[in-house]
């Protein structure tokens, strides 16, 4: 289903524009996941896990049988005001810059998942809400722990970035940790992709959905 | 005199716990749960009749009421006898307005926290005054120069810890490179290593 295939025990990024079409390429990455059996980790800072679930379930990808498969940790909510519990297959922490809770409820997640390393696709989305209010020094430090303890757990993460909202040093920084860096638009109601580092990708081409 | 955290362990390695007039790290690795412990000690030292002072600048100050009422530590009461009090520095960096009392407009004026902190110092009762900084390395981080950081704690620490205060400082040891660490360790009368509360407790 995917046309980029995301790089087995690796960190990529998504750079694009607002409303490009970051979503519906996770939500291609996370069917993939799910296709070859691996569990997903949802990490959400601007929308809730219930927000989430809605759309992954319109487009098909959550329902009674993804039970278990994949798992949300949720920075928004609590920062938003809603004060709601953790469920089943959600932790809520207290918002998207409590760095270090992040990681521990990942690390959590992981365990729960598996106590031994095991393939699985970690999504960030997005370091977007983390870079608008703390520097990209400080979320250098928090990614290069973060992204070493998924890998060595034997997941892959997809981070998601707004393309021109941030300085271009700061992108570079984030860009710097990463194994594939693709990139979006839409021209009309297609939506174009190219990967840096694919040579096949080198050039714009059609998201297939 | 020692006062009790409420946590076995940390008290034993404190010798019987906290020490009057003296500063503390407590430090963690990164994805280690710590700041319960945070929560247990502020919530022990309530019940003995302190007064604690929350420094925060890593998330709102309700999610903390929130987290503390789920591990079963309702700050509520003290908050309404005064004991409990929080200073916020988190609102103002992702530009919301502030209900605390306490509160300042950039995390990274040294001033105008020292000012904050002793304003709230003056106001509060309780045996003794606790302040906690959640959390050290936000502050590091938001400010870039761990060295100037540290100088200004050294500075207002003395006046600070006058009378019976006590300064506990929340530290997640990210990779800062070089000697930081070391040195932010060495800056403070006490480092605890949370790490091998956890361990233990397990």
């Amino acid at each position: 289903m995917m046309q980029i295939d995301i790089p087995q025990n690796s960190a990529s990024i998504v750079i694009s524009p607002p409303l490009s079409g970051k979503k519906e390429f996770l939500f291609n990455c996370i069917a993939d996941a799910l296709e070859k059996k691996e569990p997903v980790i949802f990490i959400s800072t601007d929308f809730s896990s219930e927000d989430i679930k809605k759309e992954l379930a319109e487009k098909k990808l959550y329902d009674e049988s993804c039970k278990g498969r994949i798992r949300f940790i949720d920075c928004y909510s609590q920062e938003a005001g809603k004060c709601l519990d953790d469920t089943e297959d959600t932790k809520r922490i207290s918002g998207p810059l409590a760095l270090n809770e992040v990681s521990v409820a990942l690390a959590q997640t992981e365990e729960e998942i598996s106590a031994e390393p095991k393939k699985h696709l970690v999504i960030f989305d997005s370091l977007s809400t983390i870079l608008m209010f703390l520097n990209s020094l400080m979320i250098g430090r928090f990614l290069q722990v973060f992204i070493a303890k998924i890998k060595n757990a034997g997941g892959s993460v997809v981070f998601t970035l707004e393309d021109g909202m941030h300085e271009q040093k700061d992108t570079v920084t984030i860009e710097h940790m990463m194994q594939l860096i693709v990139h979006m638009k839409r021209e009309g109601s297609k939506i174009m992709i190219r990967a840096d580092g694919i040579e096949e990708y080198e050039e714009w081409k059609d998201l297939e959905m | 005199m020692r006062l009790k955290t409420g946590i076995l362990k940390l008290d034993k390695m404190l010798e019987g716990g906290l020490a009057e007039k003296k500063s503390f790290l407590f430090y963690s690795d990164p994805c280690v749960e710590s700041l319960v412990f945070a929560y247990k000690m502020i919530c022990t030292r309530l019940q003995e009749g302190d007064s604690i002072i929350y420094f925060i600048n890593t998330r709102n100050p309700d999610t903390v009421r929130f987290s503390m009422k789920n591990y079963g530590w309702d700050v509520a009461e003290f908050e309404d006898k005064g004991s409990f009090v929080f200073l916020d520095a988190y609102s103002a960096l992702i530009g919301k307005e502030s209900r605390e009392k306490y509160k300042v407009n950039d995390v990274t004026d040294f001033d105008a926290v020292r000012d904050e902190i002793g304003k709230a110092i003056k106001d509060i009762d309780g045996n003794r005054k606790i302040i906690i900084f959640d959390s050290l390395s936000n502050l590091i981080d938001l400010c870039g120069d761990a060295g100037s950081v540290l100088k200004c704690i050294k500075e207002c620490l003395p006046n600070m810890l006058k009378s019976k205060a006590i300064a506990v400082f929340l530290f997640t040891t990210w990779d800062y490179g070089g000697d930081i660490v070391e040195n932010i360790k060495g800056s403070f009368d006490y480092a605890i290593d949370m790490d091998k509360i956890e361990e233990r407790r397990s």
